[in-house]
């Protein structure tokens, strides 16, 4: 046996039998709900008006292998809905002493000011800032627009404009350089429609989508940043027979959205806003583009109450285009393409304990156009455990 | 990130400043019994201070760093010490009597002796941790 084969037995067996410990973390919040809605034809509306109890339960489990090395994932599960996996990634901090980290696997998208406000415990609100919610007429699978149905407007099954926590598969490089911030990402689906919920999580745009974040704190307590997204956003396959889009192929169609936020911290005042250009580029150069905008203001008045209250809006262009008709052929339209929404919410929350906080919300929201403004305003109350 | 100390033993009335170090915002609270604060997010270089007119353990938390928790025993009476680093303690001027003696290692209480004083005299209690 020579003295390098020697050598290299040697090594695989100390690979072997040397242990790799972890250093393994859990943690999460669970949320106990009460929601009671206005009974209006909305999207807003939940199970059809009646009062109804919910609940949101969030895993947070983490292993550090060494100083540099990481699996970070999130587990999230409502009442109505299966165990999903919001995040699972493998995280490699200040790769080469570079200062640069790496996340791979399904990781969160930087896009926006959302940060930890994903969760209940850090989210002020019942609900997320509309433009992660509000659900828009623009289907992803079908590519029709159903402008032409009122009561398709209000319902919603569309993709949304922020698809709620953004999460997507992809890869993300980030880091920070005195004090700016960056981060860019290559995901499988796209801003308003993630990859999240594909089929097999398999990638079903004709393309990645690519996320850049860049972001200045000037001072401690001020934090300005702009993120830009580009990708294709529509399954990658042709448009059926009753599509406007048919014998096209709506998979190379990209959505280009920007946004610039602001984070603003003193003392027991948060402020944070965000606003929104999107264009989702559409039949033959059509653009259907939005506008969206969010502030919030949260206020902690004792050491257990706290008082915030958000307003958020999105605006919807005009178009002239073909859209599906009633009789699901093309058919001539122009006009917004979407009800122009607003929401404002008032919230405020009680911490009962150190891990145990009491939230009491009003959503008031508001739709112009078409479809008129229905009776839709939501009452939230949520209790919150942290472990 | 972590408080220094972890444990406080100070004298009811006393005011305490929690100064920020770290090059990051931090939030300090506590909703304990003997005193209820939120001092608000304030950068490195700043301090907020606080005074502890009750008697009792405050538990003391970071809003932003869940992690970071720190304990204030506000005492009622000055009889009490911080061991050295080789954790060698001395409480001077007790009146003889008999009392009920705590040891505090880390953030929790450890173990709590009764001890009987004598006048003009030393008393030895040893604690191993």
């Amino acid at each position: 046996m020579s003295t390098r084969l020697f050598l290299r037995l040697l090594g695989t067996t100390a690979l072997v039998v040397t242990p790799v410990l972890a250093q393994f973390r859990v943690s999460g919040q669970a949320t106990a709900e009460f929601v009671k809605s206005e009974n209006g034809v909305s999207q807003y509306t939940i199970d059809e008006g009646r009062s109804t109890f919910a609940w949101r339960w969030d895993l947070f489990a983490d292993a550090a292998v060494s100083d540099h090395v990481a699996l970070l994932s999130n587990v999230r599960m409502l009442q109505d809905q299966v165990l999903h996996i919001d995040r699972l990634s493998i995280r490699v901090s200040d790769v080469a002493s570079s200062g640069i980290s790496v996340e791979a696997g399904q990781v969160d998208i930087p896009f926006g000011n959302l940060g930890d406000r994903r969760f209940p415990q850090q989210n002020p609100f019942f609900d997320l800032p509309l433009m992660n919610e509000h659900i828009t007429t623009l289907c992803k699978t079908d590519y029709r627009l159903w402008v032409l149905f009122p009561g398709f407007a209000v319902s919603g099954n569309g993709v949304r404009l922020l698809d709620q926590g953004l999460y997507d598969l992809g890869i993300k490089a980030y880091g920070t350089a005195g004090i700016f911030g960056y981060e860019v990402a290559l995901i499988n689906g796209m801003i308003s429609v993630t990859g999240t919920y594909s089929p097999n999580g398999m990638n079903v745009s004709g393309g990645l989508g690519k996320v850049l974040r860049l972001s200045v704190t000037p001072t401690m307590g001020l934090t300005l940043g702009f993120s830009y997204a580009f990708g294709p956003f529509m399954k990658d396959q042709y448009a059926d027979s009753g599509s406007a889009l048919f014998g096209e192929h709506p998979g190379d169609y990209p959505q280009q959205i920007a946004s610039g936020d602001v984070d603003v911290e003193i003392g027991h005042l948060s402020v944070r806003g965000i606003g929104v250009y999107n264009r989702w580029q559409y039949m033959g150069g059509q653009n259907l583009d939005a506008i969206s905008y969010s502030a919030e203001a949260q206020y902690t008045l004792t050491p257990r109450i706290y008082a915030a209250a958000r307003v958020g809006g999105i605006q919807f262009s005009t178009i002239n285009a073909l859209v599906t008709s009633y009789n699901f052929r093309p058919a001539p339209f122009s006009g917004r393409w979407d009800d122009n929404v607003t929401r404002v919410e008032l919230a405020a929350g009680y911490r009962i304990e150190r891990n145990l906080l009491f939230k009491l919300c009003y959503e008031i929201n508001n739709s112009y156009g078409i479809s008129g403004n229905p009776m839709d305003n939501v009452l939230g109350i949520q209790t919150v455990l942290t472990f | 990130m972590v408080f220094r100390p972890l444990v406080l033993p100070i004298l009811l009335g006393t005011t305490v400043d929690f100064p920020n170090s770290d090059p990051l915002f931090h939030n300090v609270f506590s909703l304990s019994e003997a005193k209820e604060f939120d001092l608000g997010k304030y950068p490195k270089g700043e301090r907020r201070s606080v005074r502890f007119d009750q008697a009792g353990v405050v538990s003391v938390y970071c809003e932003i760093h869940s992690y970071m928790f720190a304990s204030i025993l506000v005492l009622q009476n000055p009889y009490f010490a911080v061991p050295d680093q080789n954790g060698n303690y001395e409480i001077d001027g007790v009146p003889a009597g008999t009392y009920s003696l705590s040891f505090w290692y880390g953030r929790k209480k450890a173990e709590s002796r009764t001890v009987s004083v004598s006048a003009n005299q030393s008393t030895t209690v040893n604690f191993q941790y």
